[in-house]
């Protein structure tokens, strides 16, 4: 079978967390195209992506910006993508359900976007503590968004998940955070990264070194170690994003995009601390599912005491 | 709530309000303030009432020409129901 080249078809992709890649977009060279998926995402979405069961350490949810692939959560056995816009003419132009803006709106006595509400929820759930604070909730269940009964809290929590997405659709990272340095020479080598356990060494400073070649001759100096240790459901994002791109030279582009990377991991961990905070104030005064028109849920949360989380 | 009740599933978020329905924030509030003023002891546990604290000012926005009086009932009731 021959089928004609179309330029036009090569699109980015959110292959995994941070890590952007191309999809020839052509039926007969795709496994699983997820038509439901791009017909949602049409031209221009964000996404977030969350598991109905087994999320790990890290956030709860990640935002994409790009098409995602099914699996770019973690990596492994997939995740459910919520698109927020939803581009049909018939629509209310987003796609969360009904009764969350008006129910947000109601409490905090002014209108609330579509786009702080999903702003926030990624916040809340990106928090540094989320996922071991509900650990047993989320071995068989999505996160759960507990919304402020306070509109500055909610406001507080949608400026944090603003800078959130922007990072993790690979807007650039802000200049204090761009600790790393690459040290040494590249020329002409080609990236050699070593296992988890060996790739990243402890300096005096406090932070780490990469060993990003065989012989040592570059070094990736300046890395914290949470960041190196930075993982969404046991997907370590960093060593993941090096050892991607094993074997592949060393060029000016590869050393910007690394030390990119590098930046938007240092100033997400930051975020997800401040995140951390706004769920400390969110978790002490919440809004109950009724506020929303939800029913009850089927079975309290085991880690909360009952009315500690929105039900 | 969890992530799944936050987004409509099979078919796409109807074209509805996102706004609240003034009449109804109206009527909510004073079903609360009558719940209220008919109890001799606090009628709600304490995490309900402390969201009802919170949240009764910034609803009260919705109704800005009865909002000084609506916080004026419900802090004396409150008031009232936590002194006895």
């Amino acid at each position: 079978m021959r089928v004609h080249f179309d330029a036009t078809r090569i699109e980015p992709v959110s292959y995994r967390p941070l890590d952007r890649r191309f999809t020839y977009n052509v039926r007969e060279y795709i496994d699983f195209p997820k038509p439901d998926l791009q017909a949602a995402w049409a031209h221009l979405n964000v996404a977030l992506i969350a598991k109905n069961d087994g999320t790990g350490l890290g956030p709860g949810a990640w935002a994409h910006s790009m098409v995602p692939d099914q699996h770019s959560f973690r990596g492994s056995t997939g995740g459910w993508v919520f698109p927020l816009w939803n581009h049909a003419g018939e629509g209310a132009g987003h796609f969360l359900a009904d009764g969350v803006l008006s129910g947000l709106a109601r409490a905090y006595g002014q209108a609330v976007s579509a786009e702080q509400t999903f702003d926030a929820i990624l916040a809340l759930l990106s928090a540094t503590s989320y996922t071991n604070r509900f650990g047993r909730d989320l071995e068989n269940d999505f996160p759960h968004v507990p919304f402020p009964s306070e509109l500055a809290v909610f406001q507080r929590a949608a400026a944090i998940g603003s800078r959130l997405r922007a990072l993790q659709g690979l807007a650039l990272p802000g200049d204090a955070f761009r600790t790393a340095r690459l040290e040494g020479e590249g020329g002409g080598r080609t990236l050699a990264v070593p296992t988890p356990r060996n790739a990243w060494v402890q300096t005096d400073d406090g932070a780490g070194t990469v060993r990003l070649t065989s012989d040592q001759a570059l070094r990736l100096t300046g890395v914290s170690a949470r960041a190196w240790t930075f993982s969404v459901s046991g997907y370590p994002v960093l060593y993941k994003w090096l050892k991607a791109r094993d074997g592949e030279p060393i060029d000016r582009t590869q050393q910007r995009d690394l030390l990119d990377t590098v930046g938007r991991i240092e100033e997400i961990v930051s975020l997800c601390d401040s995140a951390d905070a706004v769920l400390a104030e969110a978790l002490a005064g919440t809004l109950g599912r009724d506020r929303f028109g939800l029913p009850a849920r089927r079975a309290p949360a085991a880690a909360l005491e009952d009315g500690d989380e929105p039900a | 709530m969890s992530q799944l009740d936050l987004f409509a599933r099979a078919k796409p978020a109807r074209a509805s309000s996102d706004l609240p329905d003034p009449a109804d924030v109206r009527r909510e509030m004073l079903d609360v303030l009558a719940q209220l003023e008919a109890a001799e002891t606090m009628p709600f546990p304490q995490k309900t009432l402390a969201m009802w604290k919170t949240i009764w000012p910034q609803m009260s926005r919705w109704l800005p020409d009865e909002r000084d009086e609506l916080i004026r009932r419900f802090d004396a009731q409150v008031t009232r129901l936590q002194a006895s």
